[in-house]
Formats: structure tokens, C-alpha cells, sequence
């Protein structure tokens, strides 16, 4: 396969499986993770405790907004990385490791949700409760104010519950986490329009979902 | 500048992403609009709220808790795992075609004798859920691809079994019995050349359709039979690695017959090296879809759809096994496949209703090419030759 990797993370191509045989030739991709990786394929064990370390807090963040709550986010934690180890010698650099662990954690993400009953009763609860007005923040909040109050990001993680995970995976990774399009691509095994399209229809679900707090949010300027 | 343009620029507005006219002139339009004014309002408002949505702690001892379990074996490979391994190449190139698979399903015959997982392994290489772990061509289970072995090119690997009489095919796990392979099935003259109705063509490698004879057996079931060559195995020294025993043997010295010295790297072996016949015992519900339609068996993918929908878990099993790139692979092609054949929305049905969770996640893989192969997104810009920028954001 032909990964179109060009030095410093520029991407020739996309994300198409269709066109990538047709681009250009491939470039390994500058990788942090690449040494631990190595010594790790080799044998070292310590080197993917040393991986687990630096990946964990991601991967926790990301099946936590995923899931909507600690133990199905620690279990899946836990859950990733022996993937990651039972398969991981199957990884070759064609991508970042981290890329890698996204997709294999998104995987797990969206298996788990299926045997779900409880965290939709919890956001239907939820939103119940912001229809019938109660519940909204009671004082404005202080725009300076980088983290949202426990009960305002409640209405956001309770939002972000009611958008299929098609949609709520790549608004995660892109609002929440800071990828790039390109590495969501990567990660959710789709193209690169597909996540920009997904991002912009979960945002306006999103937008939705969480009117009533945004008459009392104060106007962006500049973005 | 109306409406209609405004939404339809919104995302790259949000971004950033504008050149400079267009910019100006969406900014134009906000000034005038009050509707569309608020509409970019609550989008920038909905972002920032997401973006300040405080950071979970993440639990101690995730790393500790994983290198417990890791210790006590639960990652440890199973036996496909180390075989699969120990073929290496096997599975390398980007997009294997099924003549590769039943290839695979071949070693997986020979392995099978000594291997009291054999039938797991079995099942899994072939798509096959067979009720015996072993395979014999004359009792093979509707759906199982019995490995029968041509006299050329393999007779050293056999050992004793070797001494057979040219003309006569042994079978790899006849356990002692003299059996005459697919003669011993086709012993009804109602055998007849290949009927383009029968909804089953076995593939070359490189997609051609190869020469096979059905036969029709005296319990009116339906088989295939034809001729397999290109074995893409290598490491002959590790083949056996696993199974052990006379197998290791029987896939080592196969494998040196047909690839040359033990220490060839590649992964490739020449069509003319070796070759094997192959039959398979069809189901009448085996290949749905496949009896009819005149683009039925033409394509080498439709083998793998017929078995993905036979067998769905199965094939989820061997799809997954693939490394990522070549999954994507799979699916794209796949799904390009059963979407030209009005299939993918009973694919995904299908992968979904196998109660199994490979199969499920890979239906949502399927699922997702259909939703962007219907809203044209696979053609979209991103799938030119423009240059992407991959810089990392930072949101805080």
C-alpha cells in the first residue's frame, strides 16, 4: 500500500483507500512514538508500559466523552491497550502510533456503546430536566473562564451523548482532542471530506441540543 | 450573498478557512442578517463550549492494572495467531484476492492433522464453519473447501504418502484411507463443464477465472472443482511453527518445494511452482444473490461477499485480521463492489446480524462507506491531489 507520507506530516492525497495507490511514493512518517515502538516489537515490555504512559491520558479522555462515564472509560482504557499489545505487531509505520491507538480505542468505543442501556436513560433524564428549564446555570458565567462549571459541561457532555457516535467520534477528536482532519481520517478509517462534513453536522446538532444556555453565552469574536 | 451561500460556506467561515473575498463578503451578509448573524453565533458559542470542557482525571494504574494482565496471559496469541505470524508474508499484500485465501485454507488443511484447534483454524481460514475439524473431500460440510493435493510439486512433503501413484490425488487428512478425492464425489455422470449458473467461480490471484468442472453428487449436491496454483507462503522454516509434529514437516518441506531455499525472502511463489486441487461443496443458499444477476461471479470480489454473507463472522475474523491499511482496503473495494450490485445495505444487515463483535464493527466500517459512497463523498476534493496540511491544533 502506499502511504503518501511527506516529511514533516504533510499529507499528499487524502484519505481515499481508491486514490492512494495512484500518489505518490511513501515517506515513513516522523513518529515520537517510533524508538518505544521499536523496542517494544523487539521484545521490551518495559518499552510498552513507557507507551501505555504516555498514550493512556488521551485514550482515557476520548472513551470518556465517548461513554459519558469513568467505568466503561477505564475499562475500555484497559481494553485498548491489550489490543494494542495482542495486535500490535501487525503496526508498521505508515501512520503515527498514536493514530494507531485512536483508531483501535475508537474500535473499542463503538463496540462497547451497543450494550449500553444506562448512559441513554441518563441523557434522557438529563434532558428532561433542561426542557423543563430547570437546572440551567444560575449566574453567568466568566468568559475568562477556560473549564465550564460541573453543571454547564453536564448540558455539553449530555449534548454530546445525543449525537450518533458516526457523528460524535469526529467532533471529539477534533473539538475536544486537537487532531487534524487528516488524522481523524486516519484514525475512523474515512475520508477527509467525510470528517469535515461530520464535524460541521454534529456541531449543529450540537448547536440544537444546547440553545437554551447559548442565549446566555457571551458573543466569540475572531474565533 | 444570500443564505443559501452563507451556509454553505459556514464550516470553512468557522474555521478559518476563507479566502479573503469570500470572507469579506460572508461578513458583509452577517452585517445585513441578523438570522444568519445568530446562526454563526451559537455555531462559535457551541465550539467553545466543547473546547472548555474540563479535562476528566484520568484513574491511576491503568498502565500497572494493563501490564498485570498482560503478565497473566491474556494477550498471549492463540494458535491462528502464531501460524498466521509464522507465515508472515502471507497476508502482506494490499489486497489479496480469494485464489490467496484458499491457498491460506490449504495450509490450514495440511496443519489441521495434528492441531486439536484445527477446526478453529479451519473455520477461520476458510470462512467455513465446519462441523469436523477434519476435512475429507468426500465428506467435506456444504460450504468447506476440501484440499485435495495434485501429484506435481508436493510429494516430498508428504513423506510416505508421497509413494501414490501418479494420477491419484491425496488427500491431506484422509487419516489412512485410500481416498480418490474429487472422483470419489463425482461418481454420477451428471458432471459437466462449468455452468456460468452456478454461483460460484473460483479465482486466479490475479482475477482470472479459472478453469473448473461442477459436479453434481448423487445427493444432488452441487461441486466445484479446479485447479489452484501460486502457493504465497514463505518462512518455510517457521511454517509449522504451532502445529508441530508431522504437519510442521508436511508445511516445511511443501513450502521448500515450492519456494526455493529455505532462506528466500520472498513472500511471492511463481504460479507454475506448485499447484493443488481444490473443491468446494456449494449450499444453494451459499452464495446468495450469486445465482443470479449477469455480473454474478464475474468479479473476485463477489466471492468474498457471497462469503461474507454466509458466514459473517468468519469473515469478520479474517477481515480483521489484517493490518489497518489493508482493512480499509478491504472494505472500500468490498463495499465498491455490493454498492454496484445494490448489496452493501444487506452487507452491513448481515455483518450486524451475526451477533458477533468483529462482525458489528465491521459493519459500521461498511456502514459508513455506504452512507459517503451515497452522498458522493468519496469523489470529494480531499480525494484529488491536493496538498493537506496535518498541523496539529492546539485548543487550549
Amino acid at each position: 500500500m502506499n502511504y503518501e507520507f511527506v516529511e514533516r506530516g504533510t499529507m499528499v492525497g487524502g484519505t481515499n483507500p481508491l486514490v492512494r495507490e495512484h500518489a505518490a511514493p511513501r515517506v515513513v512518517v516522523e513518529d515520537p512514538d517510533r524508538e518505544l515502538v521499536a523496542r517494544w516489537q523487539a521484545g521490551d515490555e518495559k518499552a510498552f508500559e513507557e507507551l501505555i504512559e504516555r498514550h493512556q491520558q488521551r485514550v482515557y479522555r476520548l472513551l470518556y466523552r465517548m461513554m459519558g462515564n469513568r467505568e466503561d472509560a477505564e475499562d475500555l482504557t484497559q481494553e485498548t491497550f491489550l489490543s494494542l499489545h495482542r495486535h500490535g505487531h501487525r503496526f508498521r509505520s505508515e501512520s503515527r502510533f498514536s493514530t494507531f491507538i485512536y483508531r483501535v480505542a475508537a474500535n473499542a468505543a463503538l463496540n462497547r456503546r451497543r450494550a449500553l442501556g444506562r448512559g441513554r436513560a441518563r441523557v434522557e433524564k438529563l434532558k428532561t430536566r433542561n426542557d423543563a428549564g430547570d437546572d440551567l446555570p444560575s449566574s453567568p458565567r466568566d468568559p475568562e473562564d477556560s473549564t465550564l462549571g460541573g453543571e454547564l459541561s453536564e448540558h455539553v457532555r449530555a449534548a454530546l451523548a445525543t449525537l450518533s457516535p458516526a457523528l460524535r467520534m469526529p467532533v471529539i477528536l477534533y473539538d475536544i482532542e486537537g487532531l487534524a482532519y487528516g488524522e481523524i481520517a486516519k484514525a475512523l478509517g474515512v475520508a477527509e471530506g467525510t470528517v469535515k462534513s461530520r464535524i460541521h453536522r454534529a456541531r449543529q446538532a450540537l448547536r440544537e441540543e444546547l440553545k437554551g444556555l447559548l442565549a446566555a453565552e457571551p458573543a466569540i469574536e475572531g474565533n | 450573498m444570500n443564505h443559501a451561500v452563507v451556509t454553505e460556506h459556514l464550516a470553512d467561515y468557522l474555521e478559518g478557512d476563507l479566502e479573503l473575498d469570500v470572507r469579506a463578503l460572508v461578513d458583509a451578509h452577517l452585517d445585513a442578517c441578523e438570522d444568519c448573524a445568530r446562526e454563526v453565533r451559537e455555531m462559535q458559542q457551541t465550539i467553545r463550549l466543547l473546547r472548555a470542557l474540563p479535562e476528566p482525571e484520568v484513574p491511576p494504574m491503568i498502565a500497572a492494572n494493563v501490564m498485570r494482565r498482560i503478565r497473566a496471559g491474556e494477550t498471549r496469541p492463540g494458535l491462528i495467531e502464531r501460524i498466521q505470524r509464522a507465515v508472515g508474508g502471507v497476508l502482506e499484500p494490499s489486497f489479496v484476492l480469494p485464489a490467496a485465501a484458499v491457498a491460506v485454507a490449504g495450509l490450514a488443511v495440511v496443519l489441521v492433522q495434528r492441531s486439536d484447534s484445527g477446526r478453529d483454524l479451519f473455520a477461520f481460514a476458510t470462512g467455513a464453519a465446519g462441523p469436523e475439524p477434519v476435512v475429507v473431500a468426500h465428506e467435506a460440510a456444504v460450504g468447506e473447501e476440501a484440499l485435495v493435493m495434485a501429484e506435481r510439486g508436493i510429494e516430498r512433503g508428504f513423506g510416505a504418502s508421497a509413494a501414490r501413484e501418479p494420477g491419484t490425488r491425496v488427500d491431506s487428512a484422509s487419516r489412512g484411507r485410500d481416498v480418490r478425492g474429487v472422483d470419489a464425489i463425482a461418481a454420477t455422470p451428471s458432471s459437466r463443464a462449468h455452468d456460468p449458473s452456478v454461483p460460484f467461480a473460483p479465482m486466479s490471484e490475479r482475477g482470472e477465472r479459472l478453469a473448473s468442472t461442477v459436479h453434481v453428487t448423487r445427493d444432488g449436491a452441487t461441486v466445484v472443482t479446479w485447479e489452484q496454483s501460486a502457493w504465497p507462503w514463505s518462512h518455510p522454516a517457521r511454517a509449522g511453527d504451532g502445529a508441530g509434529g508431522r504437519a510442521g514437516v508436511l508445511a516445511q518441506g511443501f513450502a521448500s518445494e515450492v519456494a526455493g531455499p529455505a532462506t528466500r525472502p520472498s513472500n511471492r511463489v511463481p504460479g507454475e511452482l506448485a499447484s493443488a486441487t481444490v473443491s468446494r461443496r456449494l449450499a444453494p443458499g451459499d452464495a446468495r444473490g450469486f445465482a443470479h444477476g449477469d455480473t454474478g461471479g464475474e468479479d473476485p470480489r463477489d466471492v468474498w461477499l457471497a462469503r461474507a454473507f454466509g458466514h459473517p463472522a468468519d469473515f469478520a475474523r479474517f477481515i480483521a485480521q489484517h493490518n489497518l491499511a489493508e482493512q480499509e482496503l478491504w472494505v472500500a473495494r468490498l463495499s465498491e463492489r455490493a454498492m454496484a450490485r445494490g448489496l452493501l445495505g444487506d452487507l452491513v444487515e448481515a455483518l450486524r446480524g451475526a451477533g458477533d463483535e468483529k462482525a458489528a464493527w465491521l459493519a459500521d466500517d461498511f456502514a459508513a462507506q455506504e452512507r459517503t459512497r451515497a452522498a458522493g463523498d468519496l469523489d470529494d476534493r480531499s480525494a484529488g491531489s491536493a496538498v493537506i496540511g496535518l498541523e496539529t491544533r492546539t485548543n487550549r
